[in-house]
């Protein structure tokens, strides 16, 4: 990516000089493939073909206009999400993609302009509104390798809409209004609503969802949480219905919610990043964890069982390249449960499972699972649940996971295959998937306490689907949603809004096309894969926020020029980081606050008057006040680099007046959130002292009231320090006595079956409880301690004291009697010689 | 710095890995910006990994030029005590500071790496200046008295750079003591006190500096013939030392007592407290033996007889002759007789017994009189005594304890030393010339040395004679391991055995005014003083000084000065080494001394 601006030129010239001489050959070649019929036809205007003899003519030319291509870089897809590399184009110009857009054109050939032609004469001549919808999408989307037209995508969405009530032409629309395509149309946030809601009121999804996000942000309306509940919870049921299609169990939802930059390991690179996620659905999250196997110290391509149960996995779970593969996955997980229960020491460990469990029962058991789980749900396999069962059971022999409790409740509680339900059994077995933990065990537990169990357990139950709710488990997300809408449970405003928003997000294939943006943005289509995610950005997904804002305006190495790009795009850009700052996206937000800082310079290649004014031009000139507004908005979500850069806002007085030491504040809070910062705080202040000494030095204000230099310090101060020097110490135990006991509590807790309802309560009584700890071992232990290590360090003390003392006597009489007795002896210890010499000045 | 003369040994090569670091931190740090979005990020990527290791070898390589700067700016080039005394002390120092990393391994990587270099050099730099002004002061006091001297010692580059330190170290502590009010307080605690032990060593230099100035600003404008010594000044030392012992002890107890009750045992600082204990010890009792020594004096002294200074007219320590002929009993120049039965002049003995507690001659205790001694006999007694069989001659008394020094000969050597009595260039009698010393006239033919060169030692017979007769005559004891620096050269005159003295060659002993003495260095009294020297001295007209270095074999360091001092001289032989004078071969004295100057 960074290459890129570099290469950026010489691929433009290169292009144009390769193009300016080919485009009579391609004619020519055109002319020779284009069928006879289409030539003729080109001249009788009554000879339009129809709808379909278009599209498929389209569709049977794109591979060659495709292969002539070079530009977009379109590419296969890669193998691996580990071969994944996204190259974005860092600056825009207008005349260079203008230049492309011609040079593209010029490249149709004359069946390929024959068949739009046809198209545009159906939609304009003969009103038909398939044909006006199919060439907005054309024009939009570049279908059929079409170069995109905004212009005359607006305008047959428009003749689409005159024509009839279409929701999809209503939501493109709507789409093409709010966004303006990023500069090349206008902007009509009042008609983009107009155009979602009509859609809304069809049945559009999309639209409904773009409704529901600026009801619920207050974007371009006012905030209405009500209005944002109605839309949402009319999603919720789609999401629901979604949902209920797939078999019984938990939802196998393939989700591309990512963000860009994710790739380079968040906005700011590694260890500065603060809103960074990890890509979840990539290749090596599915492979064999060495780690894991480290510690175990087992080397796990020597076990076979290990590889079948990661193969298994692979296949069941697919990648974000990669879908699922259900068939292959049951044949490779009945291959390792087939096998391995046949094991003689398998068979021994689950007739006598009081024996210490293996690497072998760990995977087989696991495997097993994976087995009666795909009969359970019918992946890969004929649904059956008797088989179901008979694997499941051996599994909970075998494992002890949530999941196989989970399904084990689950066929006991819906009578799966059995005469009737048996809710005493299901009840157990969550109850066992519960104390595993997972929200799924909570949820299927919660919800059964409810619906059989005694009634004073209500509230419990309730706590433990609020608990999976919140750990974004979609069934207990919509079930608990549906219960505030209906009145069973209180929520606050907006509670029901946020809880159904954060539900339809997750649920995401019903309403997104950001598998497609995903897709268009590996094979390198990055204007495609644009559209896509900023289609995703007015639903409300901040992921899709940050990433169509990074496309627009990727963060460049410090060394590189920031983006060349136009207003447009750069407020468009500027827009979504916004609102994914709004989101809690904390790098978002000191991002904002740097495009604020630095502005838009414009580009001197356009504007010849630049060179006559020495001075920047700006196309958005720095706005100083936004940007602290920004930092400060970041360092009040906790963003240490928001607090950075605000202590440097203070530091040098922009945009807030210079305060050197609430500058030195901020910085003194990064390091200590952040410790590994140190460099750049610490070279931070240095600066920041040596500026406060100077400033001083001069006499300068700095602005704000100076601590007095030179305080005078009396004894108390002395006694002060002693203290603070204990103190920290003490603190420092507190703490880690603390951790340890929350930790312990924590793990009492998980045995007792409720750790994530009581966590608060768990807080409490640990702080309260260490408190009471605490002042037991100020009082004892250390007393004891402090005498033991005082009277150690003076018993050493005098000890070495008294020997030297000794052995100085001992020396002094020694020498004494040399003295009298030997003193020739002694002379003779050590060898040496006189001689008499003469010093002659010279 | 003792690393960095190794490596300036190496030059090209320190040179080459210099290069090395600056292009690995370079790249470093361009790695880092060239990846990274803003400054901030860019740092914390160098924090990381690879980066951070470039960078600090970098660090390292840097404070090892910086200081070597400050090293050239500050004290020029080193001498070679000075890189030895650095070998020395920074083992433990860096054991010391390395304890301290480790005291702080949780903490701040780039403050503590600041402080604990910025400790590390601050304390090269504090040896090194106190080496210099102790030489400021052996070079300027063998100028003859004036005020030139004092403005010269005033004025000069040490006495600068220790000013900026006590500036320098001043605000160290205060801020570090600022920063341990206002911020972290373990951290500055620590190394506060480190500086401030650092600071108050250069104190005691200054105590000792500026009480020398003063010495020689009372000296210079009070010009007495007899007042050759400032009296006040060993209390004002005595007890402005024990003051700054006092301080140091009260705020090692005050940190040490503060960090182990908040569970730190501050290892780093045992050291510096046993010593601290010790040195207040040692200073307390060295006050209160000299308050005794200065209210008993009076007991155990007694005058001089005139038969005392028939048999010995020689003040050991200053080498002037003595005389009943004074004032009063209580001036300088009045010879005393100590318990042990030695005469010395009064002045002299009370400038001594700061220093020593023994007698200057038998090394006897000056205050634990034993009666059988107390009388002239028990000089002889003890002179025949000695196995060798000495024999009873005037200066029979500084013999025994040259041996006693430690430098005795062993018997392979008396053989050799008897072998070279043989030496035709040989010393003048002692007992012939005892009164030419009174006279203290030049000689004229000092002024016109002869440049001869000879390649053994009979050979120079004849041909030095002349020059020996116009120079001075010193004897020293040298180390087997002695080798004579190029620059100077010896002229052998006699070799001088236990027990035997070589006759004088007749045609020195017609020489006019030549005089004979013998002197042990006044730096006797001193631990590290091994060496004595005698030494045969005439006058020499005024403004002649010189000191010499002799570079031992194992890099002791035999410094041989001459001081002169109210038309007194004084030759001092000290080394620097307690390990100087080992086993090492004897051929190389010998070589060298065949050598002339």
């Amino acid at each position: 990516m960074t290459a890129f601006t570099t290469l950026f030129l010489t691929l433009s010239i290169l292009w144009k000089t390769a193009y300016s001489h080919e485009p009579i050959d391609i004619n020519t070649d055109n002319s020779v493939q284009s069928p006879m019929a289409v030539q003729n036809n080109l001249f009788g205007d009554s000879s339009f073909l129809d709808f379909n003899a278009s599209l498929s003519l389209l569709r049977q030319e794109e591979s060659h206009l495709h292969k002539q291509l070079n530009f977009p870089k379109y590419s296969s897809l890669p193998l691996s999400t580990e071969d994944i590399k996204i190259d974005i184009d860092i600056d825009y110009y207008e005349e260079y993609e203008r230049l492309k857009h011609e040079q593209w054109s010029s490249l149709l050939s004359e069946s390929q302009s024959f068949a739009l032609q046809s198209l545009e004469h159906l939609a304009d001549e003969e009103n038909n509104s398939q044909a006006a919808l199919t060439l907005g999408q054309i024009y939009l989307f570049g279908n059929y390798s079409i170069p995109d037209d905004p212009e005359k995508s607006l305008h047959y969405f428009k003749k689409c809409v005159s024509l009839s009530v279409d929701p999809e032409a209503h939501y493109y629309l709507g789409f093409l209004y709010t966004t303006g395509l990023f500069g090349k149309l206008e902007v009509d946030q009042g008609k983009a609503l107009l155009h979602f809601r009509i859609s809304a009121e069809h049945g559009n999804l999309k639209a409904a969802m773009c409704l529901a996000n600026r009801y619920y942000e207050g974007i371009h309306v006012p905030q209405n949480y009500d209005l944002a509940s109605y839309y949402y919870s009319f999603l919720a049921e789609y999401a629901n219905q979604f949902i209920e299609e797939q078999p019984i169990g938990p939802v196998n939802l393939d989700s591309y919610s990512i963000r860009i930059n994710s790739f380079n390991k968040g906005l700011y690179g590694e260890g500065a990043s603060e809103s960074y996620f990890a890509l979840t659905r990539t290749s090596e999250s599915n492979e064999i964890d060495k780690n894991f196997f480290n510690e175990l110290n087992v080397d796990p391509d020597a076990h076979y069982y290990v590889e079948l149960y990661y193969a298994y996995r692979k296949y069941y779970e697919g990648d974000y390249l990669t879908p699922r593969n259900y068939t292959k996955a049951f044949e490779v997980a009945l291959l390792c449960a087939n096998a391995g229960i046949k094991m003689p020491s398998i068979q021994r460990y689950i007739n006598n499972p009081n024996k210490q469990p293996t690497l072998e029962t760990l995977f087989i058991g696991r495997c097993v699972s994976g087995v009666g789980h795909m009969y359970l749900r019918g992946e890969g396999i004929e649904q059956n649940y008797t088989e179901a069962l008979d694997w499941l059971n051996i599994a909970s022999n075998l494992v002890s996971s949530s999941a196989v409790f989970n399904d084990l409740g689950n066929i006991y509680e819906y009578a799966l295959g059995l005469p009737e339900p048996d809710y005493e059994n299901a009840r157990t077995y969550y109850e066992l998937a519960h104390r595993k933990g997972g929200s799924r065990a909570a949820f299927n537990f919660g919800k059964l306490m409810l619906q059989r169990g005694a009634p004073n357990e209500s509230e419990k139950a309730w706590e433990l689907i609020k608990s999976a709710a919140y750990s974004s488990y979609p069934q207990a997300m919509y079930f608990y949603g549906q219960a505030i809408e209906q009145g069973e449970r209180s929520g606050y405003l907006g509670d029901l809004a946020t809880l159904y928003k954060y539900f339809v997000e997750k649920i995401e294939p019903v309403f997104t096309d950001l598998d497609w943006a995903f897709k268009c943005l590996v094979a390198g289509d990055i204007r495609s894969a644009l559209l896509g995610y900023a289609m995703a950005a007015e639903q409300g997904y901040e992921s899709a926020q940050s990433s169509a804002a990074f496309i627009l305006y990727p963060t460049t190495s410090y060394l590189e020029e920031p983006p060349k790009i136009p207003i447009d795009r750069y407020k468009s850009a500027l827009n979504y980081y916004q609102r994914s700052a709004k989101q809690r996206n904390m790098d978002s937000a000191v991002f904002v606050g740097d495009m604020y800082f630095y502005g838009l310079l414009n580009d001197t290649n356009t504007n010849s008057k630049t060179d006559v004014s020495s001075g920047k031009q700006y196309l958005m000139a720095p706005d100083l006040e936004k940007a602290a507004a920004m930092y400060q908005e970041a360092a009040s979500f906790q963003s240490t680099q928001g607090r950075f850069n605000l202590g440097y806002v203070y530091e040098m007085g922009l945009g807030v007046p210079r305060d050197y030491h609430l500058a030195k504040r901020y910085y003194d809070l990064v390091l200590n959130a952040k410790p590994e910062a140190y460099i750049p705080v610490q070279l931070s202040l240095f600066r920041l002292r040596f500026k406060m000494w100077w400033s001083r030095l001069w006499g300068i204000d700095n602005g704000s009231d100076d601590e007095s230099d030179s305080v005078s310090r009396g004894w108390s101060d002395w006694l002060e320090l002693y203290k603070e020097m204990r103190e920290r110490e003490k603190s420092a135990l507190a703490e880690e006595y603390h951790q340890h006991f929350q930790d312990d509590n924590i793990q009492h807790n998980g045995n007792t079956g409720n750790t994530e309802t009581n966590n608060e309560n768990t807080n409490k009584d640990s702080s309260n409880s260490y408190d009471k700890n605490f002042e037991f071992v100020a009082d004892g232990e250390i007393g004891f301690q402090d005498i033991l290590v005082t009277l150690i360090v003076l018993g050493l003390f005098i000890f070495t004291l008294i020997h030297r003392w000794r052995r100085g006597r001992r020396n002094n009489e020694e020498e004494n009697n040399a003295n009298d007795d030997n003193a020739n002896e002694n002379a003779n210890r050590n060898g040496g010689f006189q001689f008499q010499f003469v010093f002659i000045p010279l | 710095m003792s690393i960095l003369d190794a490596l300036s040994s190496r030059k090209a090569a320190f040179l080459g890995y210099l290069t090395a670091s600056t292009f690995l931190a370079g790249y470093a740090v361009f790695d880092a910006l060239s990846e990274r979005p803003n400054l901030y990020s860019a740092g914390i990527k160098v924090s990381q990994g690879a980066h951070i290791i470039a960078l600090a070898n970098w660090f390292v390589c840097m404070s090892l030029v910086l200081g070597k700067t400050f090293q050239r700016l500050m004290f020029g080039e080193l001498r070679i005590i000075e890189v030895e005394h650095i070998y020395e002390q920074s083992w433990f120092t860096i054991t010391n500071l390395l304890m301290t990393m480790a005291l702080f391994r949780y903490d701040s990587n780039l403050l503590i790496f600041v402080l604990v270099t910025g400790l590390l050099f601050l304390k090269v730099f504090h040896w090194i200046l106190t080496d210099r002004l102790d030489f400021l002061f052996q070079q300027q006091q063998q100028l003859t008295g004036n005020d030139y001297r004092i403005r010269d010692i005033v004025l000069s580059k040490p006495t600068f750079t220790l000013i900026v330190f006590l500036i320098i170290d001043y605000k160290i502590v205060m801020g570090c003591i600022d920063h341990s009010f206002v911020y972290s307080a373990d951290v500055f605690v620590v190394f506060g006190l480190d500086f401030l032990m650092v600071y108050l060593d250069l104190l005691e230099s200054t105590l000792k500096f500026v009480l020398n100035i003063v010495e020689m600003i009372i000296l210079a404008y009070q010009r007495d013939d007899d007042e050759e010594v400032w009296e006040n000044k060993v209390w004002l030392s005595k007890i402005g030392l024990i003051f700054i012992s006092l301080f140091r002890f009260l705020a090692l107890g005050f940190v040490f007592i503060g960090l182990i009750y908040a569970y730190t045992i501050p290892v780093n600082f045992t050291r510096d407290g046993y010593l601290a204990v010790i040195k207040l010890i040692e200073q307390l009792k060295d006050l209160i033996y000299l308050i005794r020594a200065r209210r008993e004096l009076e007991r155990n002294l007694k005058d001089a007889t005139e038969e005392d200074l028939e048999r010995d007219d020689l003040c050991i320590i200053c080498r002037d002759d003595m005389s009943l002929d004074q004032p009063t009993n209580h001036h300088r120049n009045f010879p005393k007789k100590l318990n042990c039965g030695h005469v010395l002049h009064y002045g002299c003995l009370k400038s001594w017994l700061e220093m020593s507690h023994v007698c200057p001659t038998c090394r006897r205790e000056v205050f634990k009189p034993r009666s059988g001694r107390a009388t002239p006999p028990a000089n002889n007694e003890e002179g025949r005594a000695a196995p060798n069989g000495q024999p009873e001659q005037g200066n029979v008394n500084q013999q025994p304890q040259q041996q006693r020094e430690g430098n005795g000969i062993n018997p392979q050597q008396n053989q050799d030393q008897q072998h070279h009595n043989e030496n035709p260039i040989p010393n003048e009698g002692t007992h012939l010339n005892e009164r030419a010393t009174a006279t203290g006239e030049p000689i004229v033919g000092g002024s016109t040395p002869t440049p001869t060169v000879t390649t053994n030692t009979t050979t120079t017979t004849t041909g030095t004679t002349t020059a020996i007769n116009g120079t001075n005559r010193f004897t020293i004891r040298l180390p087997n391991t002695a080798v004579i620096p190029p620059d100077w050269s010896i002229l052998p005159l006699r070799r001088i055995s236990n027990n035997t003295e070589s006759p004088p060659p007749a045609g020195t002993t017609n020489n006019a005014n030549p005089t004979v003495g013998n002197s042990t260095g006044s730096s006797s009294g001193s631990s590290s003083g091994s060496a004595a020297a005698n030494l045969l001295y005439r006058p020499l007209e005024s403004g002649s000084k010189k000191q010499y270095e002799l570079l031992l074999n194992n890099n002791a360091v035999f410094k041989l000065s001459v001081v002169e001092n109210n038309n007194r001289r004084r030759v001092s032989a000290q080394t620097d080494s307690s390990n100087g004078f080992g086993n090492g071969s004897r051929g190389i004295a010998e070589e060298g001394a065949e050598e002339i100057l």
